[in-house]
């Protein structure tokens, strides 16, 4: 056999990634460190080595309060998407209920939404004084139970964003379980929903758990929604704690021990989902033969079902957005005023007059397509060395691709500001949408990496060496069989990556310039400004943009987020 | 899915397409004024030297930072781009503490940054010129300019921005809406937790309360203190307004002046109504100023005489701006302002004296009084 000289063998290769990840992701957390033990911001000259920031954060009961608050949020939102989103895999996926690809449609919807637009649909319909309940209260003896401006409110709406998200990261594994393994069971006198729950659910594990992990991590974290929905009530989270004292006292080194904090929080919480899950091997599901999806008949149950379902979605989804349609198309929005009598396309026409709104969006589709894809593959290559390799190091790895997430948006941006800054001397990068792109994508990363995972735990390690056996490089397994597996992995990461970097905007507040504006920036400016019609108006636009390239990437790649 | 979203998809399309092809210009232009009031007259224009104004136009773009959104810089900016063609205004828009600390990082860094700042902070100025950021010099417009325009070393008011009470007119009937503040003080026992304001960490509602204070003491201190308990705190204006239009809230105020253009519109005043409350009209210099660090100093010193000039204060108008000077014909401006309130009742000054001193115990009280 011909023996191929390589540029770069195996290891050196993983070496090289390595440390090029390691840059990009822990080169900004070495400024936010460094600010967390410094006395002074770190634009001031002079200060000192100190430990008080972390001292004052740790004796400022008000910080305390808002982890136990953050705490508790997260727990909720993450065990309701949790059972929501597993619960809409198995059956839209598995069983034969009626509307399955109405009602996938539905669940999906709120991630095409950017959530600044989604709050204000539920705060339009929902709230107390919102018009759905307000109608429910007039002429039914219905009322909505769940007051939004309260911990159990803001769950409730976090839920409807990461139980798709759930939804996404489970499907793939549900759908590559292997009918035998239901067989098997089945020939023991399991029923068929017996052996569904008791042999295809636990195969979800690191699904889910991965997905526990990742929702958790991403509540603690969220800021939009307790900045809106708990201000009044005096709720005070994790993440708004820290924008407080960042944007108004600028407390940089006490912000920045927060940050580390969360860095550690998060390092630990995937400690545990490593612990939980234990060895991937258990769970392989993909292992080289052919298999199909069984469909599972539910006989009458199915009506009752889908009717649930669809009654769920119906006031988590269809009425909120039904919200944000009425919000765009109406000069003010009101239970007061019947929408009807000032309907306006003013709204959009004001987006699409202003130059700076039509470049924002131009300039955020280029970040979240081009960068959304480049991401992609990157996260891809990351995830096998992290997880199909010998690699020493694949542990930071991992918990490298999480950590970016977990830091205050505005301290990720002011974090890549200064790595660029010294890094980039002529600022080509910094100030052009490459910046930006690339502070967006790793602060996405972690979304990727969790698309990842659960598809590679379930990829029998016989099919990589069966290619090694035949005498494939390493890189030429992964190419050939792994990625090929993985593909819809792949779709479900574009996906969370694409809708994540349109959206994104506090990392930008240091890098754009007025040549650069971007999405989500204008939008909150926007929303600090009027009265909720030119926000509205704007997510409808970045709605169906955002519906109109999911749909063209399926159609020209055949990348779709389900298998 | 592909059925669903191609089904929004269109609908939006069509709506999209109808709205471009029927659009007019979107801006809402001025509103006529309510009722003529006396501008005074205006003094003869004051351009700078020709020396500085070929520097500027080799220097060829001006990079303001400012909390003014897009669309309250538009007028300006064409206005100031008709009158100087070949200097271009670049216009980033940030709040007040991103404008600061954007700017401190980018001059530790090297990086280019402001040439011209315009924002409302007072606090967050006078801490930007003592750390000796700003350029210390004597715009021409000054001498026709009243004594409080100038706010520090460099730093001159563009506009005197009132904050305003906005109200629910289907919950409280324009007759029942309060004129004063301490009238709204005794209703809000009444509507308890119906009404709101916006949380003092914000810049304005901070120059809002500090303002109020230095004018009207303990009594006004008293006031807070019963408007206090019976109003909810949102982190936001834009908040704000959605609840109050909502009906969550009955009454809101110190309200940034930048909803009147948007009330205006007659849509919005079928539900909301605002009115310049008789004892607690605060208005809050909105500072402009000259960086050490300026990469087109001259430009920027020619964009400043522009703003401050009558010409550049009608286009500040179109904006909504509050201008003061004499000769400025606005419906938002000082004059109507006054027409409203009374003269004597309008506190014009630079910022509160003491303002960097006293902000911590401001907050601590405001903070005591609102149970935050």
């Amino acid at each position: 056999m011909k023996h191929r000289r390589r540029l770069l063998s195996t290891n050196a290769s993983h070496y090289l990634l390595w440390a090029l990840a390691l840059l990009v992701i822990v080169g900004p957390l070495a400024p936010v460190a460094a600010a967390s033990l410094w006395s002074t911001p770190l634009y001031d000259s002079g200060g000192h080595f100190t430990w008080d920031n972390f001292h004052a954060l740790f004796t400022d009961g008000g910080w305390w309060t808002a982890v136990g608050n953050s705490i508790l949020f997260a727990a909720l939102n993450t065990a309701a998407s949790i059972v929501v989103g597993v619960a809409c895999a198995v059956f839209l996926t598995r069983t034969d209920i009626p509307g399955r690809r109405i009602l996938t449609t539905l669940l999906l919807l709120p991630i095409a939404l950017p959530g600044l637009v989604l709050i204000v649909g539920w705060a339009a319909m929902w709230t107390p004084a919102g018009f759905a309940s307000s109608w429910l209260e007039t002429n039914t003896f219905l009322s909505m139970p769940v007051d939004l401006y309260s911990i159990p409110g803001m769950a409730m709406v976090g839920m409807t964003v990461a139980s798709p998200t759930v939804f996404l990261l489970c499907r793939g594994t549900m759908l590559s379980i292997d009918p035998a393994l239901e067989d098997a069971a089945r020939t023991l006198g399991a029923g068929p929903l017996r052996s569904l729950l008791s042999v295809s659910l636990p195969l979800l594990r690191p699904a889910i758990t991965n997905a526990a992990l990742l929702v958790f991590a991403l509540s603690m974290e969220v800021l939009g929604l307790p900045l809106i929905l708990g201000y009044s009530s005096k709720i005070n989270l994790i993440s708004t704690y820290l924008y407080d004292h960042w944007t108004n006292d600028a407390q940089q080194g006490l912000v920045s021990a927060g940050a580390v904090f969360l860095l550690v929080a998060v390092a630990g919480l995937l400690v545990l989902r490593n612990r939980l899950v234990g060895d991937t091997a258990r769970f392989t599901t993909t292992t080289g033969k052919p298999t199909g999806v069984r469909v599972l008949k539910l006989g009458w149950v199915r009506w009752l079902v889908s009717g649930g379902l669809a009654l769920f979605l119906t006031v988590s989804v269809v009425v909120p957005l039904a919200g944000v349609v009425l919000a765009a198309f109406t000069s003010i929005l009101s239970p007061f005023i019947s929408p009807w009598s000032v309907l306006t396309l003013d709204n959009f026409s004001a987006v699409f007059d202003n130059a700076l709104y039509t470049s924002s969006i131009v300039n955020s589709l280029l970040i979240a397509g081009v960068g959304g894809a480049l991401t992609t593959l990157v996260i891809a290559v990351l995830s096998v060395i992290a997880h199909r390799s010998r690699f020493r190091f694949r542990g930071s790895l991992q918990q490298g691709m999480l950590w970016p997430r977990m830091m205050p948006a505005l301290v990720t941006g002011m974090a890549f500001f200064w790595s660029f800054a010294l890094l980039d001397k002529s600022g080509a990068i910094r100030s052009s949408l490459w910046g930006i792109g690339i502070a967006f994508a790793v602060r996405s990363l972690a979304l990727g990496y969790s698309a990842f995972y659960p598809a590679l735990a379930a990829i029998g390690a016989d099919l990589d060496h069966a290619a090694r056996t035949s005498g494939a490089s390493w890189w030429t397994a992964m190419r050939t069989v792994v990625f090929r597996l993985v593909a819809p992995a792949m779709g479900a990461s574009f996906v969370l990556l694409f809708v994540a970097m349109l959206n994104d905007a506090e990392p930008a507040v240091f890098l754009v310039t007025d040549k650069t504006p971007v999405l989500g920036l204008t939008m909150l400016q926007l929303a600090a400004t009027s009265i909720g019609g030119s926000v509205a108006a704007l997510g409808v636009i970045q709605m169906v943009i955002t519906l109109v390239v999911l749909g063209a990437g399926r159609a020209l790649l055949g990348v779709r987020p389900r298998a | 899915m592909i059925s669903l979203s191609k089904a929004c998809a269109l609908a939006a399309a069509c709506a999209v397409v109808l709205t471009a092809c029927g659009s007019s210009a979107g801006t809402s232009g001025s509103a006529t004024p309510t009722a003529s009031v006396d501008v005074g007259k205006a003094s003869p224009v004051t351009p700078l030297d020709a020396a500085v104004t070929a520097r500027a136009k080799k220097q060829g773009s001006v990079l303001l930072y400012t909390n003014a959104d897009a669309q309250q810089t538009a007028p300006i900016t064409k206005a100031f781009e008709a009158k100087y063609p070949g200097i271009k205004l670049r216009v980033l828009n940030m709040n007040d503490a991103q404008t600061f600390q954007r700017y401190a990082t980018e001059t530790a860094t090297g990086v280019r940054t402001a040439d011209v700042v315009m924002a409302t902070d007072s606090v967050g100025m006078l801490d930007f010129v003592r750390k000796g950021n700003v350029l210390d010099y004597t715009d021409p417009n000054l001498k026709n300019l009243p004594g409080y325009a100038q706010l520090a070393p460099g730093v001159v008011a563009v506009s005197e921005d009132p904050l305003v009470a906005v109200y629910n007119t289907a919950l409280i009937p324009k007759k029942k809406q309060p004129k004063d503040l301490a009238s709204l003080a005794r209703l809000s026992t009444s509507i308890k937790g119906k009404v709101g304001t916006t949380d003092i960490s914000n810049p304005q509602s901070f120059g809002a309360v500090s303002s109020y204070v230095s004018q009207q003491g303990d009594a006004g201190w008293k006031n807070l203190q019963a408007l206090g308990p019976n109003t909810k705190v949102e982190s936001g204006n834009g908040n704000l307004m959605q609840k109050l239009a909502q009906g969550e809230y009955q009454a809101a105020y110190f309200v940034s002046g930048s909803v009147r253009a948007l009330i205006e519109d007659q849509k919005a005043a079928k539900i909301l109504n605002y009115t310049y409350l008789k004892d607690a009209t605060p208005l809050l210099p909105r500072a402009v100023a000259v960086t050490k660090k300026a990469a087109s100093p001259d430009a920027a010193k020619l964009f400043v005489n522009f703003l401050l000039s009558v010409e550049g204060q009608q286009a500040a108008c179109k904006g909504g701006f509050t201008p003061y000077r004499d000769g400025v014909d606005c419906a938002y401006g000082l004059p109507a302002v006054e027409a409203v309130v009374g003269a004597d009742n309008v506190v014009l000054g630079g910022y509160p004296k003491d303002i960097v001193k006293n902000k911590a115990t401001i907050v601590e009280r405001w903070k005591k009084a609102y149970d935050r």
